[in-house]
């Protein structure tokens, strides 16, 4: 190789070195200022909206779209907010409660599932959601590195942060599709025709479950679960946990062994697994895990029902 | 190792740095690229390396015995010895479950229960593309098409060479040998199209086939519960996502092997801008399909026995073809609509209907990727019973609202999507190749481009998937 092409090689390698990490600045400081303005949408939109109002509201439940979907917070607050996103689990879950101010008053409604709990395989992934606010927040960025979850490339380029979000940015950007300040977090599913018929084909063919050998609580999962009971006792948080309903739990173990070690750790915790159990209308459901509006509507007024006059300080 | 790991991200760096500072001398050069590329397969099971390696000498063997060899009989023995060796690793790996399994299956229709027959082994990655270069070598040195090397190294090199090693394409031992064993130099332009090609594969396959994977592997997990219109969307999801995956991948063998100052044939060429299926299969994975053309058509006398032969070696050359996809009955039935829809093309052009279908050859296009859609049903499809089931459902023609699933992610697969058909509908239209594409760019502009590239992947990869071609 002669001199001039060892020249090319190195300038057009540097060349691209530079303008990418360059590039890659515009783009991410760029994707702030839009993402700054954006609080709609499943997403960015209700993460930012969350960061916006976690100073201040009284209630705010959190977890999977089996708490976005079935809980109507203004039912039981009038200054609370429903930060359920779907797909995500604990690790996502706990990171949210470790942002929320100390010394607040707030009650934390945290939806848990004993599947993940005794689940083997649980690492954590979910927390990769809180990715766009990687570079932006200490915290999160603390737990995602604890979890080694951070892409490895993520401290070169910063718009990783948004991979996978940047055209739902800018669509609730310039299209929101409601209005923010009304909007309380709660998603009620209103079901199509197509999803009763998937539902009522999935249950024609559905095989029982069997429960698990042993119940041996996932060691992340319980880490978690320590770690966000010792901030919410520090940082005067009731935290109350619930499991929300099924179409039909065949393992009632699972739930049993669940309850016992929450209960040895003193949390506040409500099993709704089998709330349906004696009502099998399907117009409650979307599928096995999810409640339709009407279903989120019987579900949430027992969940009142319950924190008030059973769990109220 | 995959192209789109990090460990790839360090690996190809140090090669390169480490390639050309030994540029004085190219055997040394090669030494390093054959360790490069045992390091890059054995980063997937180093036990399987051995099978390369016996692989390797055995042909390397053949193929001088073969050139050397004065009785005809010799060299057909030796030949046999290739045959052997290759077909007979991948029948023993790819195969035999296959075969076995089959066999239990029609037994027992006639009411015997064999015993299982089926062993526990693994299919060793690249293992058909690696056979179909060794055998190449032998069949053409056996024609006296190829004299055969001298050097072990070179040959060694040449089977092992790690962007081409385990999913093509598939380089025959006349191009690539002789490059292996000359001193390589870095042309300018090389530098430009090699590191475009790798950033449009790597766009290609992690962006556009691993976005659109999820829609495809969502809707085909489950056939029975989606409705017409959904199918349809998967299927022509699926058509993209195996073209974008598998042509990426030959990108960035090609912009790779180019970086080191090889030259590889194209792959791929616009395949879905095709008037015929003859069309199709000059511009889809090129080189298996001119390798069927050659070691096999040929072979079982091409079309210099009369029609009906003809249609005979089509037929079988694409149900051979299908079955060198994958050990399953589904891609039989996919070579074989390949091979039947290819003799009616060949009939059809016999008779005077072509020309009377001249004027409006244009709907060729269409029909043609309505064939190719319908194929590829039979290639994705788990088995039989769900292909089938696809098949019935489409021709149903119900039109209902198609089963859409998370917004982000179909808004995400229809943009990259649309970025990558409108990429190609530029080259078909400008006549040009990717190949070539960044030939007379700037440094800057390639610098430019390829981190306009490089964002875009950052913004809108999706998490990465195996290669489609791996399996096979």
């Amino acid at each position: 190789m002669d001199k001039q092409t060892v020249k090319n090689v190195v300038s057009i390698f540097l060349m691209i070195i530079v303008f990418s990490y360059a590039l890659d600045k515009v783009v991410f400081y760029t994707l702030n200022s839009v993402s700054d303005k954006v609080f709609t949408g499943q997403s960015m939109g209700k993460l930012n909206h969350f960061f916006k109002l976690k100073d201040s509201i009284d209630l705010v439940v959190i977890g999977s779209s089996r708490a976005n979907h079935h809980i109507d917070v203004s039912k039981i607050s009038e200054n609370g907010f429903n930060a359920g996103t779907d797909g995500t689990k604990l690790a996502y879950a706990a990171t949210l409660i470790k942002t929320l101010p100390k010394n607040k008053k707030q009650t934390v409604l945290l939806h848990i599932s004993e599947k993940t709990a005794f689940s083997e395989d649980y690492d954590g992934e979910d927390i990769i959601s809180l990715k766009s606010k990687y570079n932006r927040n200490e915290i999160i960025r603390k737990e995602i590195d604890a979890l080694g979850k951070a892409n490895k490339l993520h401290h070169i380029f910063y718009s990783l942060g948004y991979n996978g979000s940047v055209l739902g940015l800018l669509k609730n950007r310039f299209f929101p599709k409601y209005n923010y300040k009304s909007y309380d977090g709660f998603d009620p599913i209103y079901i199509t025709s197509q999803q009763e018929k998937a539902f009522q084909m999935f249950l024609s063919r559905k095989t029982t479950d069997e429960c698990p050998h042993s119940f041996n609580i996932n060691p992340l999962y319980e880490q978690y679960l320590e770690q966000i009971k010792s901030f919410c006792d520090a940082n005067n948080k009731q935290l109350i946990l619930f499991t929300a309903p099924v179409y039909e739990d065949n393992c009632k173990d699972d739930n049993r062994e669940f309850a016992k070690i929450l209960d040895q750790y003193n949390f506040k915790y409500l099993d709704y697994s089998n709330l349906f159990k004696e009502n099998s209308d399907l117009a409650n459901w979307r599928d096995a895990t999810h409640l339709s509006h009407k279903g989120a509507e019987i579900f949430t007024t027992k969940i009142v029902e319950d924190i008030y006059l059973n769990l109220a300080p | 190792m995959l192209f789109n790991s990090f460990e790839f991200l360090l690996f190809f760096p140090l090669v390169f740095i480490g390639y050309w500072l030994l540029h004085k001398s190219y055997r040394t050069q090669n030494i390093l690229l054959l360790i490069a590329s045992y390091i890059f397969y054995a980063w997937w099971d180093w036990r399987f390396l051995s099978l390369i390696v016996l692989s390797s000498f055995i042909d390397f063997v053949a193929g001088s015995k073969i050139y050397k060899s004065g009785s005809p009989q010799t060299k057909k023995n030796w030949l046999y010895v290739s045959l052997f060796a290759n077909l007979g690793s991948l029948a023993l790996f790819k195969y035999y479950n296959f075969f076995a399994e089959s066999f239990v299956e029609m037994a027992s229709q006639f009411g015997w229960q064999p015993n299982n027959l089926t062993l526990s082994i693994i299919l060793p990655v690249g293992i058909s593309f690696y056979t179909f270069q060794t055998l190449s070598y032998t069949i053409d040195i056996y024609r006296k098409e190829f004299e055969p090397t001298k050097d072990l190294l070179s040959f060694c090199t040449y089977i092992a060479f790690f962007p081409q090693l385990v999913a093509g394409p598939i380089e025959r031992a006349a191009n690539l040998l002789p490059q292996i064993e000359r001193k390589r130099t870095l042309k300018k332009e090389w530098i430009t199209e090699g590191i475009l090609q790798i950033s449009i594969g790597f766009f290609r396959k992690i962006v556009i086939a691993d976005t659109i994977a999820s829609y495809v592997d969502t809707v085909y997990a489950d056939i029975d519960l989606h409705n017409p219109a959904t199918i349809l969307l998967a299927t022509f999801f699926y058509a993209l996502q195996i073209y974008f995956d598998f042509s990426g991948y030959s990108d960035i063998a090609i912009g790779t092997a180019k970086l080191l100052g090889f030259k590889f044939h194209k792959n791929f060429n616009i395949p879905y801008f095709s008037k015929s299926l003859t069309e199709f299969w000059r511009k889809w994975h090129i080189s298996l399909s001119f390798w069927l053309r050659d070691y096999l058509y040929i072979s079982l006398g091409g079309n210099r026995k009369g029609i009906k032969i003809t249609y005979r070696n089509l037929l079988l050359t694409m149900l051979l073809g299908g079955l060198w996809h994958g050990s399953s009955w589904n891609f039989v039935i996919w070579g074989g609509i390949h091979g039947i829809v290819l003799s009616i093309e060949k009939y059809l052009k016999t008779t005077p209907f072509a020309s009377r279908m001249q004027p409006i050859a244009f709907l060729g296009y269409p029909i043609t990727f309505i064939v190719v859609l319908i194929a590829w049903i039979f290639f994705r499809a788990p088995d039989f019973s769900t292909a089938i089931m696809a098949v019935i459902k489409l021709l149903s023609f119900k039109l209902e609202t198609p089963f859409i699933g998370d917004i982000n992610v179909l808004a995400n697969s229809i943009l990259v999507v649309s970025l990558g058909i409108l990429f190609d509908i530029y080259l078909f239209k400008t006549n040009k190749t990717l190949e070539h594409f960044g030939k007379n760019f700037s440094f800057v502009k390639t610098a430019l481009l390829c981190s306009s590239s490089i964002i875009i992947i950052v913004l809108f990869y999706s998490s990465s998937t195996n290669f489609i071609y791996f399996q096979f």
